[in-house]
């Protein structure tokens, strides 16, 4: 196994393409701090007005989206215009905010905010202990010195083409640092520029990932695997692959949580994504049948993988956002507490995918040069479900990888803004899943039916574990009709799939669809 | 003649192994997905989708009072308590000076999905009782007053613009990148096929190196059509307004800067794993730079997409033949030899 990893990693050695490296690496750093630093500037010059002023979005044109005059802001009146204007809004506050601090003063900025954050569902006897002993309720009993002042000074700017006000910076400050807000800083808790570092810092593993598909396409295509698993099994082949680039994303990890202020989190969460995105990319490779099909396949897979892991950290106030890695990554990176049955319930699902992955990579390596994506499906889920236990446990297993398909799907159908669209292709997809496992263990001579009843059993339980994880709902009313419904459209797939596998998939959704219809119909009702 | 039957070659392959119809896919996804995302996004920051808040106050205030309308509470405890028990959702502790700096405590439920809801409209009656202290001290409020072009007073909601920068300065650019590495990875899959298979040897005897070149750049440009047409079609049915004939001609511009540089990389690699990781290398700096610079021709498609001509169009025109003569010049020293 490690002769085998020694031989992936003498592959790699290449002078040019070690500069090149360098050289990409130092280029693209430096450019990440100037956007770090100054922003993006794509922004720049999109939108119009009749005044010039200093603003980077704005320019001046004969046909603007906005015209002041006269003490007035008159907009066009479309989306671009309006957008516009909550832009020049925004300008023209922090211009009024300098005007009016040196007119007037600290006496300017009248409202300073302490923002305090208590729980509300849980122990907040704790808090008001200290509220009773005087810690928190205590107005400050010294006036700091809330403002800062004159940075840089510009020129002189008209801003309606009657008053000139003389633009300086200001930060505002208390003298505990960023304790006081000005009410306009107050923002949703959304964060954004940890986001930015989030998606930089695991930007490398995808790169990583990359490099592993390419090399372990290319032993494929030459059929290098042949020759290897003449030698040694299929286990050690694997394994002996993907060490070097663990080592690779481990000596990584290591360094940023050692840069991050040694937060030793960062390191399994950070390996847990580059070890997913590997076992993706290994299955893939069994799964395409040349160089252009995988390049494809896996710009479609990372994009939602990548959705998957990245959409929930915007959107972090959700609970069920803690289902990301990533979403405790940016936490962690901003000192937040984190409840550690959430990063191990994260780190924990996506190494149960990626165990799956790996483990049906091994199984795969015979029948790598099948031709039809379908088939080979078949060939892999035969060999798995050869009891009728594995029936029931591969179904339930299979379920993050139907959610992430549905995810996939869902953004595809969205802009046809048809609910009976959606609903079809989304049962679809269970049908597929569920049916492959009945069909292959027919194949293998067991019952369709009990398999039939054993792979709804498997996809129901496996959909309510992780739908129920974070959504409190009445249990019992959610149980009952979901578990007929998936019974019954198994048994019409194990009836008709004597027809064809893909027929027998079709029956089963048309089933499930009028269900799905049925079910929406009811709750809009 | 002899390109476009190179061209039609590559395509029949790419048709029948219908990889095409997932790039087409991705590209719907993306633009959905942050469609989606612009929405979410919209609603966290605009206090005009949230309801009121019921602000509970500590203390007095007596111009607190007529903006907010609070609920009052003898101690921070009941307050709290209150808090607690969802009957109200912020607390302040004020202890009101109309003629000066007012420091107040604001408690806020911990938990964020609560948090979201509360900030925009707590932001919003902090700034008017802000502006109301100012009145006090004689300071001058701004107000921005805002008419349509036919006079009628108008009421822009705070945080409009963050649907409008998603849309037309992350999903547009991205969209392009996507189609842009797509075309750059297949213009390397289609060339190192050929080397790979020995099969470029046999074109060569039939064919030079000028047509193999042109032939399999007219299949990249058939390729990059109908995946700028998909996203361009995504985004209109998505109700976004961009102008479409210049929206694909920055594009392009963009695209066969890319693809010159992949078949710049092939014929300085040859082989197809390291000419993916070159590529891969090359094209990061590049686009970070086309982020971070302007002109770019990311900035350019920005632009485009909202009917703005900018004349760096030409300049990135003449990058464009340069590195796609170039990128011939080397074709043909690599492949004659």
């Amino acid at each position: 196994m490690l002769r085998i990893a020694k031989l992936e990693l003498r592959r790699r050695k290449s002078k040019d393409v070690t500069l090149i490296a360098v050289m990409s690496i130092t280029l693209s750093a430096l450019i990440a701090v100037q956007i770090l630093n100054s922003g993006v500037s794509l922004d720049d010059g999109i939108y119009t007005i009749n005044i010039p002023i200093d603003f980077k979005p704005f320019r001046t044109s004969s046909n603007p989206d906005l015209i002041v005059k006269d003490g007035y802001v008159i907009l066009r009146g479309d989306f671009k215009s309006y957008s516009a204007f909550d832009e020049f809004r925004k300008y023209i506050r922090q211009e009024y905010n300098r005007w009016v601090y040196e007119n007037y003063g600290d006496r300017a900025f009248p409202v300073l905010i302490r923002l305090h954050k208590i729980p509300t569902e849980i122990h907040i006897e704790g808090h008001l202990e200290r509220v009773k002993k005087g810690k928190v309720t205590e107005l400050p009993q010294t006036t700091p010195k809330p403002v800062e002042r004159v940075i840089e000074k510009t020129p002189t700017l008209t801003v309606s083409g009657e008053k000139k006000v003389e633009r300086k910076v200001i930060s505002i400050e208390s003298p505990k640092k960023q304790e006081y807000l000005l009410p306009e800083n107050l923002q949703p808790p959304i964060l954004f520029k940890k986001f930015a570092y989030a998606f930089m810092l695991t930007l490398p593993f995808y790169f990583i990932a990359q490099v592993f598909t390419s090399s372990f396409m290319e032993d494929k295509i030459k059929r290098r695997f042949d020759v290897l698993l003449s030698v040694v099994s299929e286990n050690q082949v694997l394994i002996g692959r993907v060490l070097p680039y663990m080592t690779i994303g481990l000596v990584l990890s290591t360094s940023i949580a050692f840069i991050f202020g040694g937060n030793i989190l960062v390191i399994p969460l950070t390996l847990s994504i580059l070890i997913l995105m590997l076992s993706i990319d290994s299955f893939l490779v069994f799964l395409s049948r040349s160089y252009k099909e995988l390049s494809f396949l896996s710009m479609v897979v990372t994009l939602v993988v990548t959705s998957y892991l990245f959409i929930p950290a915007v959107f972090s106030f959700i609970p069920m956002s803690n289902l990301s890695p990533v979403t405790i990554l940016v936490k962690c990176l901003s000192g937040e507490k984190i409840d550690y049955s959430y990063i191990l319930l994260s780190i924990l699902h996506l190494s149960i995918i990626s165990l799956v992955l790996f483990y049906l990579t091994m199984r795969s390596f015979e029948f790598m040069y099948s031709q039809s994506l379908i088939g080979k499906m078949i060939e892999l889920s035969t060999k798995l479900t050869d009891r009728y236990y594995k029936v029931f446990l591969f179904t339930f297993l299979s379920i993050p990888f139907v959610l992430l398909i549905e995810l996939f799907m869902l953004s595809v159908t969205f802009p046809l803004k048809n609910y009976i669209v959606i609903l079809v292709v989304l049962a679809i997809v269970e049908e597929f899943f569920k049916g492959l496992f009945i069909y292959s263990a027919s194949l293998n001579g067991l019952s369709p039916y009990i398999s039939a009843t054993l792979s709804a059993l498997g996809f129901f339980a496996g959909e309510k574990i992780i739908l129920l994880s974070f959504i409190p709902t009445n249990v019992a009313g959610m149980l009952v009709l979901p578990l007929l419904a998936h019974v019954t459209s198994a048994f019409i797939f194990a009836l008709t799939m004597r027809c064809g596998f893909e027929l027998g998939v079709l029956s089963a959704s048309t089933f499930h669809s009028i269900y799905n219809g049925l079910v929406l119909w009811m709750l809009l009702r | 003649m002899d390109a476009v039957k190179i061209a039609k070659k590559d395509l029949k392959s790419l048709t029948k192994e219908k990889t095409i119809v997932l790039a087409i896919m991705l590209l719907i996804s993306i633009s959905s997905l942050s469609q989606i995302i612009a929405f979410g996004l919209t609603v966290l920051y605009s206090p005009s989708v949230h309801t009121e808040i019921r602000i509970g106050l500590v203390g007095s205030g007596i111009v607190f009072e007529r903006v907010a309308n609070p609920i009052h509470f003898k101690n921070l405890e009941k307050a709290l308590l209150s808090l607690k028990k969802g009957e109200i959702d912020v607390v302040v502790v004020l202890k009101e000076n109309s003629s000066g700096i007012n420091y107040i405590d604001v408690y806020i439920p911990r938990e964020e999905f609560k948090a979201v809801k509360i900030m925009p409209s707590l932001r919003d009656v902090m700034m008017k009782y802000q502006d109301e202290l100012r009145k006090c001290m004689g300071i001058p409020v701004l107000s921005l007053r805002t008419l349509d072009s036919e006079g009628r007073y108008l009421n822009i909601p705070e945080g409009i613009s963050i649907q409008f920068r998603v849309i037309y300065t992350v999903l547009i650019p991205l969209l392009a990148i996507l189609t842009a590495i797509i075309v750059g990875v297949y213009v390397i899959d289609i060339f190192c096929e050929e080397i790979e298979k020995d099969t470029i040897e046999l074109l060569l005897c039939c064919v030079n190196v000028r047509d193999i070149v042109f032939g399999k750049m007219l299949a990249v440009f058939i390729v990059s059509i109908i995946l700028t047409v998909v996203w361009i079609i995504g985004l209109l049915l998505n109700g976004v307004m961009i102008n479409v004939s210049l929206t694909i001609l920055s594009s392009f511009i963009f695209y066969l800067m890319v693809v010159s540089l992949a078949l710049l990389t092939v014929n300085f690699s040859i082989r197809r794993e390291k000419s993916q990781l070159v590529f891969s290398l090359i094209i990061i700096p590049l686009i970070l730079s086309f982020l971070a610079f302007n002109p770019s021709p990311l900035s350019l498609i920005v632009k485009s997409s909202l009917s703005i001509f900018d004349i760096s169009v030409l300049i990135f025109a003449i990058v464009d033949v340069i590195l796609f003569s170039l990128a011939l010049k080397t074709s043909k020293n690599v492949y004659n030899v």
